[in-house]
């Protein structure tokens, strides 16, 4: 009993000794002094950002959760045993880079331990996966270069398109944005899921 | 009293004299040098005749005549630093203290061409579009992307800027008579009696109306596009000439553009170079302050009287020597280029946007001028009178400072041709000029620049 209670003692100081440990590495990294003006700071990369009717960081983060976790659940992405996500076409008049949209969505898809699909490199990540076989192939510095011929081909592909419809008068602006997205079997062409997701932003001026 | 008065009415006509690059004197006067080095051939003339040191309008200008120079680092060089009064505008702009907009009461008490130099929106446009064109011409198309994105982003800031000064003009606007005993003719008044006197007509023609705004240019997003599809960014491509569509409605080769980026057999194969061909044709106008007379009213007691006082513009003063595109030969094949941007137009059209508020200002100026000459007078008079008479009548002319070397207009064409050496000529004034390029990539770009009967290529490679 009396034992019990010496080890309960010793955890409880070293507990307090970690606590404190803690806290103060924590003021520290508070307390880290900040250079500049002062007119500049962070923010929340998931707070909602309504600048303006823009396509934006907020609707980036929309699409492609809903729909990677849709995919994720329906399980349909399991059906291939690698899959690669094609340049999401961008119908809008806005420049948006969709190469966040699909990077994002693949690393969610990535992330998920539901997913036993494999991503392989898309079109896009060709060039310097290439130019590194080569490099490695015809530099004749290496021992053991990677063989050239393996690579796996996808037997799935997510494609999609990002479009929108714009109205204006003189007292609001109003956008409709709808992002598509589907997979399909590569050999095949059958579609095996598709899901879509449609964002309505309205400004008052 | 009237020593502080004599104190500063000498004062400044001593500043005035003092300096070397009178902010009060004639841009028009001291660009036509260097217009005309151009015109007869000669950059290097014309670089140095650009006077004038660290100033916006400097850097534009000289930059400009730094390209057509093929100097495309010195050039850039240049550009960057003007870029720093657009960064520093910007960022005025977003700390809430609405840029150039808070200076329009400075303005207003003195004369718009003693606060720094502002870049018309147009300008601003066009100065990462050049920058992104130098890079395009040194083969950093990574460093033409950053200027790219700089561009349609510099644009939307100008979107928001306008929207602001045009509620500041609305509250300039009602504040603007403190005595109430004193009223301007309106801005729709001075348009109708003042025709004859002033080119009210060039600035609300049909096309400069047509116009979407002041500072969207077809050419700019054209290139934006035809960089990011060089780049393999399709989604970013298409909008680039979605834009540029807009502004341009019914362009055949951009709308063959957006077809060939929904095409994926588009892409080019590894024998052919897709080739853009950006021909600029003369400068962009001139401006020349024009003044003429406006009614001013004042009420003492039951009695109105009417006064005339002097008010000055801006008026555009177009190229005389180059108004259209010439012919491209391509190996002795006959293209012709597409008009896409026309400066002459958005500069009108940014004086159509801006006369009213030029106007207010003018309004403002004119009633401090009055009060101080007749202070001055009631003072004692004399010297000091004489001179502040002088000083005020001095200061009363309008702004002329723009960004002259700009283009008249920009035309574009494009052509796919099996990569190696090929003669591109243009005839311009019966005579052909000729360059050879050697196309080595899937895509590239060649500019050429007429001004007068001169010629500059650019690059200028393999000539």
């Amino acid at each position: 009993m009396v034992k019990n209670k010496i080890i309960e003692s010793k955890i409880t100081k070293r507990l307090l000794i970690v606590g404190c440990l803690g806290s103060v590495l924590g003021c520290s990294m508070v307390n880290a002094p900040v250079v500049g003006s002062g007119k500049v700071s962070y923010g929340d990369a998931n707070a909602v950002e309504t600048v303006n009717t823009d396509f934006g960081s907020t609707d980036l983060n929309t699409v492609a959760q809903s729909m990677a976790d849709d995919l994720i659940k329906t399980g349909a992405l399991n059906q291939c045993k690698t899959y690669t996500v094609s340049p999401v076409k961008n119908k809008t008049d806005q420049y948006i880079d969709t190469e966040n949209l699909t990077q994002s969505i693949k690393t969610r898809l990535m992330k998920s331990n539901l997913v036993t699909a494999k991503y392989v490199l898309s079109q896009s990540q060709m060039q310097n996966q290439t130019d590194e076989l080569s490099r490695q192939n015809d530099s004749g510095l290496y021992k053991n270069p990677q063989k050239i011929g393996n690579m796996k081909a996808a037997e799935c592909r997510l494609d999609g398109f990002v479009s929108n419809i714009s109205k204006t008068n003189a007292d609001m602006k109003d956008v409709f944005y709808q992002f598509n997205l589907s997979l399909i079997k590569v050999d095949e062409g059958v579609e095996l899921w598709s899901n879509e997701k449609q964002i309505r932003k309205t400004q008052v001026k | 009293m009237k020593n502080i008065l004599n104190c500063w009415a000498i004062s400044l006509i001593l500043l005035l004299a003092a300096c070397a690059n009178n902010p009060l004197g004639s841009y028009t006067s001291n660009m036509s040098p260097s217009l005309l080095a151009l015109s007869n051939g000669n950059s290097t003339q014309a670089e140095n005749k650009i006077s004038g040191k660290n100033d916006l309008l400097y850097y534009l200008e000289h930059g400009t005549v730094l390209r057509l120079s093929d100097k495309y680092t010195q050039s850039n060089s240049d550009f960057s630093f003007a870029q720093q009064y657009i960064d520093q505008w910007a960022a005025s702009f977003h700390n809430g203290n609405l840029g150039l907009a808070a200076d329009t009461l400075e303005a207003s008490l003195v004369n718009d061409k003693v606060i720094d130099y502002a870049a018309k929106d147009y300008e601003k446009v066009m100065l990462p579009t050049y920058k992104a064109l130098n890079y395009m011409a040194l083969g950093d198309i990574d460093s033409a992307r950053i200027e790219i994105t700089r561009m349609y982003n510099i644009e939307d800031i100008i979107h928001d800027y306008r929207e602001a000064v045009y509620a500041k003009t609305q509250s300039d606007v009602e504040n603007s008579n403190p005595k109430k005993n004193t009223s301007f003719a309106t801005f729709e008044q001075v348009e109708s009696i003042n025709k004859g006197e002033y080119d009210f007509e060039a600035l609300n023609s049909p096309q400069v109306l047509a116009l979407k705004n002041s500072y969207q240019n077809s050419f700019s997003h054209y290139l934006a596009g035809f960089i990011f599809e060089a780049l393999q960014e399709p989604s970013l491509a298409r909008p680039g000439y979605v834009k540029a569509l807009e502004l341009n409605p019914g362009n055949k080769l951009i709308k063959q553009s957006i077809d060939n980026v929904d095409k994926a057999s588009a892409a080019n194969n590894n024998n052919m170079t897709d080739l853009l061909i950006i021909e600029e044709v003369g400068h962009a106008p001139q401006l020349k302050s024009v003044s003429f007379s406006v009614p001013f009213f004042t009420t003492s007691g039951q009695n109105k009287c009417s006064k005339l006082i002097t008010i000055s513009f801006p008026q555009l003063v177009f190229d005389a020597q180059n108004h259209s595109a010439a012919d491209i030969g391509v190996d002795g094949q006959s293209l012709q280029p597409m008009l896409f941007t026309n400066f002459d137009l958005m500069a009108s059209r940014y004086l159509h946007d801006n006369l009213p508020n030029i106007y207010l200002r003018n309004t403002l100026r004119a009633a401090k001028d009055l009060a101080l000459q007749q202070s001055v007078c009631s003072e004692g008079g004399g010297i000091a009178s004489l001179i502040t008479t002088i000083g005020t009548k001095f200061l009363g002319t309008a702004d002329e400072r723009t960004w002259v070397t700009l283009p008249r207009q920009i035309y574009v064409t494009r052509i796919k041709m099996t990569r190696g050496k090929h003669n591109i000529s243009v005839n311009v004034g019966g005579a052909f000029k000729q360059i050879r390029v050697n196309l080595t990539k899937s895509y590239a770009v060649l500019s050429l620049r007429i001004i007068g009967n001169s010629v500059y290529f650019s690059p200028e490679q393999n000539k």
